[in-house]
């Protein structure tokens, strides 16, 4: 029944317009099946809720090496004097990252929600719109493949690499097991680091010299190199500013004439993980030049298969 | 004496918080002491309320008058049960947990512990619905029907008035399309997939130069069902989801859009109804919950969810511009029932007799 201003509507006219269309073919039987559907059947049979969506981009960007929560003591990590105020502002993002994440909706952020939603949304719709479809099964594939991928060199890659500098090597960021598999035959792997616990576990798995650490170059402060002759970072995208300054600094100290600094360069790769500034960067080539020069490393392109690089080489 | 008052959260643009800060308003014009006490707030809440744990000082002094409004579980019933003072409850309605079940447990969670708690909340002097339909819960739940009433919602509808329209928004929607218009949040008891469906049938059968937009907060999963059944339909880049807006582009909404559609299913009362209304655009509305008392014979209710009818009735609306005219005079008509005079007469009428007011008969309690 309609009421029109508390009046009942003669629907007659209305019913034998409706009839008309339904036989002009234009409410097709598919159309009318799809009148007929729960909303609940959409998450059941399609499986697509944007809460699978953030927490499969989470995953993705944790694999790809991007910390997205803070240290499970909650400790200022990285922090120190001059930090300002970006640092805490960056915490308070990444609690309303996960409680997003895990509470869904929360009330009292509805409009952090809203926005976070959208935003995730329309990424993840640009993502799909790239391929001119939605084919969300295509899409996830794509989407890992963007969003996880991380440096994966092949085996001549790692034999060239193998054959740079002298002595003894330290990899951060592990480009695949192949290359430290290459490196300990020539018995020249001293430590691998990573801040990705599936590749280090992989790597120990195979009795190769692997250690996680959320901040790698931490880890270097302990290793004692005196005979060190090759530092490799696979990639830098997952280092902070702070972080490469601490790598490059350390090898010019640990290294004699001769030494070699390696930096990928993977712009192409990481293009995508760029979308989010905080936490997976792209470094500029002149930054990355820059830094090792003031290290002492005489600076010169260098490219082996299909991976380019800067090396550094450290003179008198 | 003092009144006070208990509200969840006082945030600028909520419901129950216009309301509260409505009877605040005319309370202290009547020369009372007034106070407001929330458990949460924005900062538009924090120049007006305080935090409900500063109530505990006036916990003790039977003199006062409390009004506690429920309209979800909050852990501050507790001070509404051990005041000793004088008690009012205005409900303003929970949605029945059902809804929320598949899209968000922890929310089907509050609303069944909040819906659990109505009886215990019976020992009150009087318990106010803010619409018959809340009113009859009330009493469904134990409440005795005399110490019950209503006391509709006196929505501030010139709010926007004052307000600047988004131009730039405006002029999107001033491109020459039919756009159909839904405010409120996103969740599952308004039923969206339903105005999506009609929206289709508008869409694919009658008219393809129309849009819908929604206006209101997401939840979540359930937008994001939304979106997957409108891809499936072919209509998502047709169905627009804006999120919170600002009331800038909230007006730019009602003023540009054609028709405002209501498939909701659990109402206890429904503002934007009123808002469309004060906005001369038609209203069709399903009549679930306080839907049809808000509506009050104005606009167009329906009671079967008819999706190929009810777009030929849009078609019909689109083409007799004198039957589009009557439903806005109707409209018109119905809002001088929620004007700031019937409202102080209202509330006068309930709560005079506690203040100690001089009181008209007839008007607010039941």
């Amino acid at each position: 029944m309609i009421e029109v201003n508390g009046k009942v509507l003669n629907e007659h006219g209305l019913s034998a317009k409706a009839d008309a269309r339904l036989r002009a073919g234009l409410y097709d039987a598919r159309m009318l099946a799809l009148l007929q559907r729960d909303i609940t059947s959409e998450i059941e049979e399609h499986v697509f809720s944007m809460i699978q969506v953030v927490y499969d981009l989470q995953r993705s960007l944790e694999d790809a090496g991007a910390r997205l929560e803070p240290p499970a003591d909650l400790s200022s990590g990285e922090g120190g004097a001059g930090s300002g105020r970006l640092k805490p502002f960056m915490r308070r993002m990444k609690t309303r990252f996960i409680r997003a994440v895990n509470e869904g909706y929360v009330q009292q952020q509805e409009k952090f929600n809203t926005f976070f939603t959208k935003a995730i949304d329309l990424s993840y719709r640009q993502l799909c719109g790239a391929m001119g479809g939605i084919d969300l099964e295509e899409a996830a594939e794509r989407r890992d493949l963007w969003a996880s991928r991380r440096p994966e060199w092949e085996g001549g890659t790692s034999q060239a690499v193998c054959g740079l500098g002298k002595d003894r090597a330290v990899i951060v960021g592990i480009p695949g097991t192949a290359c430290l598999e290459a490196m300990q035959e020539g018995e020249r792997l001293l430590l691998a680091t990573d801040t990705c616990d599936s590749a280090v576990a992989e790597a120990q798995a195979r009795f190769l010299p692997a250690w996680f650490h959320p901040r790698p170059a931490e880890v270097l402060a302990y290793v004692k190199a005196d005979d060190l002759g090759l530092v490799v970072i696979a990639f830098p995208e997952c280092l902070t500013g702070g972080e490469m300054e601490d790598v490059t600094a350390w090898a010019g100290e640990h290294m004699g004439e001769g030494g070699v600094v390696l930096i990928a360069l993977n712009r192409g790769r990481s293009e995508v993980l760029c979308g989010d500034p905080g936490f997976v960067r792209f470094w500029p080539r002149r930054f990355l030049e820059a830094l090792m020069r003031r290290h002492g490393f005489e600076v010169e392109g260098w490219q082996t298969g299909g991976q380019a690089f800067l090396k550094g080489e450290k003179g008198v | 004496m003092r009144v006070h008052q208990i509200v969840p959260r006082m945030d600028a643009g909520d419901a129950v918080s216009n309301q509260a800060l409505a009877i605040h308003s005319l309370v202290s014009t009547w020369g009372f002491e007034s106070r407001i006490f929330a458990n949460g707030m924005d900062e538009f809440g924090k120049r007006i309320a305080s935090y409900d744990h500063a109530y505990h000082e006036y916990m003790g002094e039977t003199g006062d008058l409390l009004i506690y409004h429920y309209s979800i579980y909050c852990g501050n019933y507790r001070y509404y049960l051990e005041s000793r003072g004088r008690k009012v409850l205005i409900y303003h309605n929970i949605t029945p947990a059902g809804f929320y079940e598949r899209f968000y447990p922890a929310a089907a969670d509050l609303c069944r512990m909040g819906r659990d708690l109505i009886p215990e909340l019976a020992v009150c002097d009087l318990a106010l619905g803010d619409s018959d339909f809340n009113r009859r819960e009330l009493v469904e739940a134990g409440f005795p029907a005399e110490k019950t009433g209503v006391l509709p919602i006196n929505p501030p509808l010139d709010k926007l008035d004052g307000v600047e329209e988004d131009e730039g928004f405006s002029r999107r929607l001033l491109d020459g399309k039919t756009n159909l218009l839904f405010v409120g949040r996103v969740v599952p008891n308004k039923k969206v997939e339903d105005i999506v469906k009609l929206f289709y049938c508008y869409h694919r059968g009658i008219n393809a130069a129309s849009r819908l937009v929604v206006a209101g907060s997401l939840l979540n999963t359930y937008y994001s069902a939304l979106l997957s059944l409108a891809r499936r339909m072919g209509i998502g880049d047709r169905v627009h989801f804006l999120g919170k807006v600002s009331d800038s582009r909230l007006k730019s909404c009602y003023l540009h859009s054609h028709y405002y559609v209501s498939m909701s299913e659990h109402e206890g009362f429904c503002v934007p109804l009123l808002e469309a209304f004060h906005f001369d655009l038609p209203v069709l509305a399903y009549a679930a919950g306080a839907v049809p008392e808000t509506m009050g014979g104005a606009g167009v209710l329906f009671t079967e969810k008819d999706f190929p009818l009810l777009a030929e009735l849009l078609e019909r609306l689109e083409r007799d511009a004198f039957l589009g005219e009557r439903i806005k005079a109707g409209q018109r008509e119905r809002l001088a029932f929620f004007d700031n005079l019937t409202f102080e007469r209202a509330l006068r009428g309930a709560l005079g007799e506690m203040l100690g007011l001089e009181v008209q008969s007839g008007v607010g309690v039941r």
